[in-house]
């Protein structure tokens, strides 16, 4: 006997209630909480929907990295404006059905069966040099696509970094979080280097083992063991764009001979999709922790800065 | 159902109930400091006896392996977690809870 679909009911009851807990919450830090929370309840639904790539995705930079910033944005929130404003019931119920409205619109537009291009990746796996379908999209069929995310990312650390970098004040249990983020940061290492490994024919890749790494410098530099990358050093800026540079440099020699950009070739596709992956990686792991921490409003005054910090005193 | 098969039943009931009394002390416990020890010692006393009826009827030794560093992580993080939360609410002047 089996009692899955109990799971999975759980699940999907779960998922709508905490949406909804999180849109009511007029506390905004209860709000985050439960945002982070939503984030691990639809991680588990992907991954009972078969889709461990994205559950671990939607872990790591849905609930980890996306909760850890709108939580540091809310340390220096003005409180006492942030508490959600009330809105009428018709407004919001206007909002609400007309969201509905096209989002049914777009679901009910979808051919059924959709048949995807399953059936064409699988056919073609072969020529790619992974067994990993969603590995082979991202980094051979559409690797188009993969290479100027990559630069939206790269633009958008950059934008980060012409934000003024607000100081950390000194926390309670620093020395803890110092000794816990020493523990964690080989770890975060390994994985994201198992991340990286496994990505060629299992769940995981360069986007996950990313988001890894970054969560454990950010971990470290939350706890003062590292500093906010700096754009000025240049070492830095080369691995910045080392993403992007490993698919030019990778893509060039056969598209000089003639071949199509990006066409790897089937003898060096699984070395090339390697080399590509780990520039990827890099560059991912490092915007996404360039975006943290102590990114403050740029109106920083003197006096405001126990406002930053409230109740520390 | 085999003997292992047992065991593992009883872990899993054993973690359950302990996740259950650490919730009903997240929801009755009177301050923070009290739900935060409801929190931190009950559930991860019940993620444990989950993670080993778990690692009984794992397919592989290496399997049950990854369970066990599962609990180990949780248990390394939420200790501190604790401690931090704990430190921080003390700064801010919160006064732990003495007896009704």
């Amino acid at each position: 006997m089996t009692f899955d679909w109990l799971l999975d009911a759980t699940v999907a009851a779960a998922l709508p209630l905490v949406a909804w807990t999180v849109a009511r919450s007029v506390a905004l830090s209860r709000a985050i909480v439960l945002f982070i929370a939503f984030g691990l309840l639809s991680a588990l639904a992907w991954t009972r929907l078969g889709a461990i790539d994205v559950a671990l995705v939607e872990a790591s930079v849905g609930a980890g990295l996306s909760g850890a910033l709108v939580m540091s944005a809310l340390s220096w929130a003005n409180l006492d404006e942030a508490t959600v404003a009330r809105r009428s019931v018709i407004a919001r119920a206007f909002v609400a059905a007309a969201i509905a409205l096209c989002l049914g619109a777009v679901l009910l537009g979808v051919p059924d069966p959709s048949e995807g291009l399953l059936g064409d990746v699988s056919a073609n796996l072969g020529d790619a040099g992974v067994h990993q379908p969603i590995t082979a999209v991202l980094m051979s069929y559409r690797g188009y696509d993969t290479l100027f995310e990559l630069v939206v990312l790269i633009s958008a650390a950059l934008t980060i970094g012409a934000a003024k970098s607000a100081r950390l004040e000194a926390r309670p249990g620093s020395d803890l979080l110092r000794a816990l983020a020493d523990a964690l940061l080989p770890l975060c290492i390994v994985l994201s280097a198992y991340f990286l490994w496994r990505g060629s024919n299992a769940p995981g890749g360069a986007f996950q083992g990313g988001a890894v790494l970054a969560g454990g410098v950010l971990v470290s530099t939350l706890a003062e063991r590292l500093r906010r990358p700096r754009l000025t050093v240049w070492w830095i800026r080369a691995a910045l764009v080392l993403g992007p540079a490993s698919f030019l440099l990778v893509g060039m020699p056969r598209f000089v001979e003639g071949a199509p950009f990006l066409e790897y070739g089937p003898q060096s596709a699984s070395r090339a999709i390697f080399a590509i992956e780990l520039g990827s990686l890099v560059t991912i792991a490092l915007v996404l922790a360039s975006f943290f921490p102590g990114v403050g409003p740029l109106e920083t005054a003197p006096d405001a800065s126990s406002e930053r910090t409230r109740g520390h005193r | 159902m085999t003997v292992s098969g047992v065991f593992s039943a009883g872990f899993l009931l054993a973690g359950a109930f302990f996740f259950l009394a650490g919730t009903v002390g997240i929801l009755r416990f009177p301050d923070i400091f009290t739900r935060l020890h409801a929190v931190t010692k009950a559930d991860n006393l019940g993620l444990g006896l989950v993670t080993v009826s778990l690692m009984l009827e794992a397919p592989s030794y290496a399997a049950a392996l990854d369970l066990a560093i599962v609990w180990l992580l949780v248990l390394l993080w939420s200790s501190v977690a604790a401690q931090l939360v704990a430190r921080d609410a003390l700064d801010r002047g919160e006064v732990p809870w003495r007896g009704a």
